[in-house]
């Protein structure tokens, strides 16, 4: 019953870790931009959430409702101001200055907002409560929420990008960029969408994250990063059911490894990951269909 | 960094700027982080500089400030300039006929532990401290102690249980028979033998009034305090009569305990203790909570120690149990002062910094600091300092402090270690209150009679 238990707290776990996925994987298949401030990305959002709900004592939920268009125009702007410059550049220019941009926003928010670890939500109903599953399961509502919210935001992303004509130009511009142009895309206005969509994403992850658990100034490189970059490879580069996917694999190998032992919880996840690049490079599943 | 530029500025004044416009012209720079100590350091910079025949004495306070273990230095500002008010940190410290002004520079460690020892190395290297205080948690006191004692500088460490401390300091020492003596490091708090018989006599009265099966889970991290109180904590339990139901050494920084609560579960463990980093606290009762494991009574160590600890979770918490080493109604005074237990708690509250709490007890820091500077001849000879530490014996407003014999509160097959004096703990729970929405109540005083029982221990889930 235990591993029944560790599988299906695993399998909840991954939709958290697809959250922080995708717009990792949406930015790659787009743009081929490793973004290594992804995280630092997140942490910011939940900050902004934390902000948002002291000062106005807006329902925590409803804070999405603004954190998310923040984000993504910050995004945007982000795109078409340093990244893009960057990539102009050379696609290796970008990894340097996402990692930059990743440092400079770990320390922005030391120097300003101190080390100290803020929660989203804490004494909510929301966070604590759970239902039973038979006498020995007990799921929580919050990783339920949070699961489903991924699916709803892979699904919306899916019809997005396929039933849409910013998301054919999208795919257009990912598959064959001077082709595109060619045929009168702006790819960079294209490329600026793309980045709104993955920060709209991963603010949903860093609010997520903050009900989850709780932020600090390192989250973002130390968790939110690596869980995402793992879930990508895993599932796929550049597949956006992949990093669902691959999010599950992340979440069940960790708790399998946890019910081994707890402080192999995080080793398991690695091996994991290490197994699929090994033995199979482009990861689950293959498909760039989506993308 | 701003702290190094404020305090070379400072040297380099004339007596003819005011130091208004000192802060003025550096205030930008001094306010970002630790504003407070820094602006009180550079005022007393000037004094240092001013006197011509005597270079004062400088004392560096590393401890941590915001970061995980923030809740522990939130009173920690408010002390120093509390202590800058009294008459001999004010008027300098007579010795040998001299006086030597007084800075005392406060060192943020943001609750890094890498940090803590470049700090320890740049108070030590680059300015030159006298003598270092490190407080709270190994995580910030075994890095800043290894370096003291290395680099030959007096410190005086305190709230950091003295097992971790000392097997950091001696790793081959056994705290049964501790022999071993630091000769710059002195240490006053408690042990993990204190907090488990603290938390037995609690567990008792549960058991008591709701007839349990006797289990208790203990979930101890792979860090200093975890695995002291691995090697502590069973054999107390188990000669108490309770089963003792332990996790495996989970890493610091774990986000996931489903394991480690549906081992409880299974188990059927009515009590639980601990001794975690307040976040992994957080995330582990959260999980708790949501996954059903319920126990009648929760007492745990290292966290819900401070008031914004316990805010953070709001009512997951009520009638969480944990320790305390200082209390308003305990009888002490300080030696500086003589103002009582009870007057210093009631004017950290009106200064508007929320409730009281224990680390008030840090104060103490700078009595003993005082005590061993007006023996020595000179006090910028690290060798005699760090004797004069060592025969520090005062009832200071941390309570009796003899680091001469290690004083009474040790429980025996535990020390006495050498440079350590023991101030043992009562049982305290967070209850709902009536002035503030949580409030701590001292529930059991078993170690520490001393200490008022103010409301009756009731169990955390029923």
């Amino acid at each position: 019953m235990a591993w029944v238990n560790a599988v299906i707290q695993g399998v909840l776990t991954g939709g958290l870790y697809a959250l922080f996925a995708c717009g990792l994987s949406l930015l790659f298949g787009v743009m081929k931009v490793v973004n290594l401030a992804h995280g630092d990305l997140a942490v910011i959002a939940g900050y902004v959430a934390i902000g948002i709900i002291t000062a106005t004592h807006m329902p925590v939920l409803w804070s999405v409702v603004v954190v998310v268009p923040v984000m993504a125009v910050l995004g945007y702007v982000l795109q078409r101001t340093v990244i893009q410059s960057s990539l102009n550049r050379g696609v290796l220019t970008t990894l340097i200055v996402t990692l930059g941009l990743s440092m400079v926003i770990e320390n922005g928010l030391l120097q300003f907002f101190s080390a100290d670890t803020r929660g989203i939500g804490a004494g909510m109903s929301l966070v604590t409560s759970s239902f039973s599953l038979g006498s020995q399961i007990q799921i929580a509502w919050l990783l339920v929420v949070i699961f489903a919210v991924a699916v709803v935001v892979l699904l919306g992303l899916q019809y997005f990008l396929s039933g849409s004509s910013y998301g054919r130009l999208i795919r257009a511009v990912a598959d064959d960029q001077e082709a595109a142009q060619l045929s009168g895309a702006d790819y960079r206005h294209v490329f600026g969408i793309a980045a709104a969509l993955a920060l709209g994403t991963v603010a949903l992850g860093g609010i997520a994250y903050g009900m989850y658990s709780d932020l600090d100034p390192t989250t973002g490189t130390d968790t939110i990063l690596l869980f995402a970059f793992v879930a990508v490879v895993i599932g796929g580069l550049g597949s956006l059911w992949g990093t669902l996917l691959g999010g599950i694999v992340l979440g069940v190998a960790q708790q399998i490894g946890a019910q081994i032992n707890i402080s192999d919880e995080l080793l398991a996840g690695y091996l994991v990951f290490l197994a699929v690049l090994v033995l199979r490079p482009q990861g689950l599943t293959s498909r760039r269909a989506q993308t | 960094m701003s702290d190094q530029n404020v305090r070379s500025a400072g040297f380099r004044l004339t007596e003819d700027i005011s130091r208004r416009g000192l802060l003025r012209a550096f205030g930008a720079g001094a306010a970002v982080v630790g504003a407070g100590g820094l602006l009180e350091a550079c005022g007393s910079s000037i004094k240092g500089a001013s006197s011509t025949t005597t270079k004062g004495i400088t004392l560096g306070w590393i401890h941590p400030l915001t970061g995980d273990l923030a809740g522990f230095g939130a009173a920690d500002l408010w002390l120093i300039s509390k202590i800058k008010q009294t008459s001999q940190y004010k008027n300098g410290f007579k010795i040998g006929g001299k006086t030597y002004p007084i800075t005392i520079k406060s060192y943020d460690s943001q609750s890094s532990v890498t940090r803590a020892g470049d700090l320890a190395r740049t108070a030590i290297l680059s300015d030159n401290v006298d003598m270092l205080f490190a407080t709270s948690t190994p995580e910030t006191v075994n890095a800043v102690a290894s370096q003291a004692e290395s680099l030959g500088t007096p410190l005086v460490c305190a709230n950091c249980p003295w097992e971790s401390w000392y097997l950091n300091l001696f790793p081959k020492g056994n705290p049964t028979n501790a022999t071993e003596k630091a000769k710059y490091v002195i240490l006053y708090f408690l042990g993990a033998e204190h907090l488990a018989e603290c938390f037995v006599p609690m567990w008792n009265r549960i058991h008591t009034q709701l007839h349990t099966d006797k289990v208790v889970a203990a979930a101890f991290p792979n860090d200093s305090d975890g695995n002291a109180f691995r090697g502590v904590f069973p054999p107390l339990v188990k000669a108490a009569g309770y089963t003792f139901d332990m996790s495996s050494a989970y890493p610091d920084g774990t986000t996931n305990y489903t394991s480690m609560i549906s081992q409880f579960k299974a188990d059927k463990a009515d009590f639980f203790t601990n001794v975690p980093l307040p976040p992994d606290f957080a995330a582990m009762w959260k999980q708790s909570l949501q996954e059903g494991f319920r126990p009648k009574l929760a007492t745990v160590a290292k966290v819900l120690l401070f008031p914004t600890d316990a805010y953070a979770m709001g009512s997951e918490v009520y009638n969480v149990a944990t320790d305390t080493w200082w209390v308003p109604t305990l009888p002490w005074t300080s030696t500086l002062t003589g103002e009582t237990c009870a007057q210093m708690a009631a004017e950290y509250e009106s200064s508007g910094l929320g409730q009281w709490n224990a680390n008030i007890s840090n104060y103490s820091l700078f009595e003993i600091a005082y005590s061993a500077f007006k023996t020595v001849s000179d006090p910028h000879d690290h060798d005699e300092v760090a004797a004069a530490i060592h025969n520090v014996n005062i009832d200071a407003l941390a309570g009796p402090l003899d680091f001469v014999t290690g004083g009474s509160g040790w429980i025996k097959p535990f020390g006495p270690a050498p440079g350590v004096a023991i101030t043992p703990p009562a049982g305290v729970q967070w209850q709902k209150g009536v002035k503030y929405q949580l409030e701590m109540q001292v529930v059991d005083n078993t170690l520490l009679p001393a200490a008022k029982i103010t409301a009756d221990l009731l169990p955390t889930n029923t």
